[in-house]
């Protein structure tokens, strides 16, 4: 080499070049981590679309891109809920911090607080999307996909939770019961608490009860599952095996985001009317909600 | 001290010098990324291009590099190539790299890309430590790949996703797709070549 340092050991030498080369380092990882930003986006953005319809178990776990494009353009409506009031608003602005309902439980303006009874630690976004399943001919709503999370023992769960809708039952034991599950993100011990992702675990959650008979949440990790046929074994999942913790975290999520004081109080006053009505015209839907509050509070 | 052939610098450590048959190097991903054929061959990939790549950054500053920070200095340089390359695989193959996870970042602690920037690329050029840096990759590929295609063959009957042994009424054989059947697969590959190449058995076995 034609340049050769004097003395490679000199102090001077020895920060010149940890300063270059981080400098050289950081711009190669910045470089990189920007220009593939875009890519990576869409596939998360795919990722979730796949969960949400393995959740209300419209695909098969190896469906192609194309597929998940498909299914989802063609099944899937999106219903923003405010928390505060348990009902339909407009969905925010996909440019701004609100739309990003995950990272907004991190912002004071944009959450609040999580009720400490529910054993679930941090906060909730102040709207949440609900994902509408159409029917196949697309004139009702058959299931409902809630974005549910919460801690297990070392990372946050993220999961997609599927409710059946069928209207024709009034009690919300068979109202609401639960269609799938899948958890898209966790970072729990593997073969332990990261078995969540075992999906033949995840299909025992299939025609569980999620709600008791006063539309209390009432689902069950249970240690020790009571005999299959009686009473308590039908809001019952078995626990995951070492995972304790885990386990606990997934019952608490369940309980707390089916609660009156996260998607419940929207479950309760879901009418199948307002429902059709708010996915032709969302407008009237409010107006026929408002409306129909006044009434209440007269 | 005379500069090694490129030829033998580029295959001799596909067999003569594996390093994970003869320097028993990087077990654990081999251990851990192998249950299938795809994440196999991807991860080995990886593996080349930040070897060589690293290996070749390396090289072309060796002479400015202070002995004192010398370590440091090459983890960087692994550090932000792993990064870069976890970054590609995220934006092109998502789902290879979410069966890989964790295991591309630990590419950092793969002693054997730390092996070889310290071992040859502060001693060596430019081009003969890119193409040491391949043959290293090529060489822990190799082992991955064959260990990933018997495990995936017999643990779950297919390859590459594709019914194999599926199609013949095969009923998967479960060990296989654990972590410990790498254990005696890699076994057996050392055993192999140091049937064939005597020259590896250790003094005083």
């Amino acid at each position: 080499m034609a340049f050769k340092p004097k003395n490679k050991d000199s102090l001077a030498n020895v920060l010149t070049v940890s300063v270059l080369l981080c400098l050289v380092c950081s711009a190669v990882v910045s470089v990189a981590a920007v220009s593939l930003r875009d890519l990576q986006d869409a596939n998360e953005k795919l990722a979730k679309q796949r969960n949400r319809l393995l959740a209300a178990g419209l695909i098969e776990q190896d469906a192609s891109n194309d597929t998940v494009d498909e299914v989802y353009a063609a099944r899937i409506r999106e219903q923003w809920i405010d928390f505060s009031t348990g009902r339909p608003v407009v969905a925010p602005d996909p440019e701004s911090k609100a739309y990003d309902f995950e990272a907004a439980a991190d912002s004071d303006e944009l959450s609040g607080a999580i009720p400490s009874e529910y054993g679930v630690p941090g906060r909730r976004p102040n709207v949440a999307p609900v994902y509408q399943v159409l029917s196949e001919n697309g004139n009702s709503v058959e299931r409902l996909v809630f974005p549910v999370a919460g801690k297990g023992l070392w990372s946050t769960l993220r999961a997609y939770l599927a409710l059946d809708v069928n209207f024709d039952e009034t009690d919300p034991k068979a109202r609401f019961p639960i269609a799938g599950v899948t958890f898209y993100e966790q970072a729990e011990t593997a073969g332990l608490g990261a078995e969540v992702e075992n999906a033949s675990w995840q299909q025992e959650w299939q025609g569980r009860s999620a709600f008791d008979e006063t539309f209390t949440p009432a689902f069950e990790v249970a240690k020790v599952p009571a005999a299959e046929g009686s009473e308590a074994a039908q809001y019952q999942v078995d626990a995951l095996a070492g995972a304790t913790i885990t386990s606990n975290g997934v019952e608490y999520m369940v309980n707390y985001w089916l609660s009156k004081d996260a998607f419940g109080a929207y479950l309760k006053e879901l009418d199948p009317e307002l429902l059709e009505l708010h996915r032709v015209d969302p407008a009237a839907a409010e107006a026929a909600l408002d409306k129909q509050a006044e009434t209440t509070a007269n | 001290m005379a500069a090694p052939k490129p030829t033998s610098v580029l295959f001799d450590p596909v067999f003569n010098n594996n390093p994970i048959g003869l320097q028993i190097l990087g077990i654990c991903s081999a251990l851990a990324v192998t249950s299938q054929l795809k994440p196999s061959i991807v991860m080995s990939l990886c593996v080349i291009a930040v070897c060589a790549c690293s290996g070749a950054a390396i090289a072309m500053i060796r002479d400015f590099i202070p002995s004192s920070i010398r370590i440091i200095v090459q983890m960087t340089v692994i550090a932000s190539l792993v990064i870069v390359v976890d970054q590609v695989l995220k934006a092109f193959v998502p789902d290879v790299a979410r069966q890989l996870s964790v295991f591309v970042g630990l590419i950092i602690t793969n002693c054997i890309v730390m092996g070889r920037a310290e071992g040859f690329a502060m001693k060596n050029s430019v081009g003969l430590s890119f193409l040491d840096g391949i043959g290293n990759g090529l060489g822990y590929g190799l082992v991955l790949v064959l260990v990933g295609f018997f495990r995936e063959l017999f643990g779950a009957g297919t390859l590459l996703g594709y019914d194999v042994l599926n199609q013949f009424d095969y009923n998967g054989n479960g060990l296989m797709l654990l972590p410990p059947s790498a254990f005696f697969l890699i076994g057996a590959f050392i055993w192999i070549v140091r049937t064939w190449k005597p020259e590896q058995v250790e003094e005083g076995h």
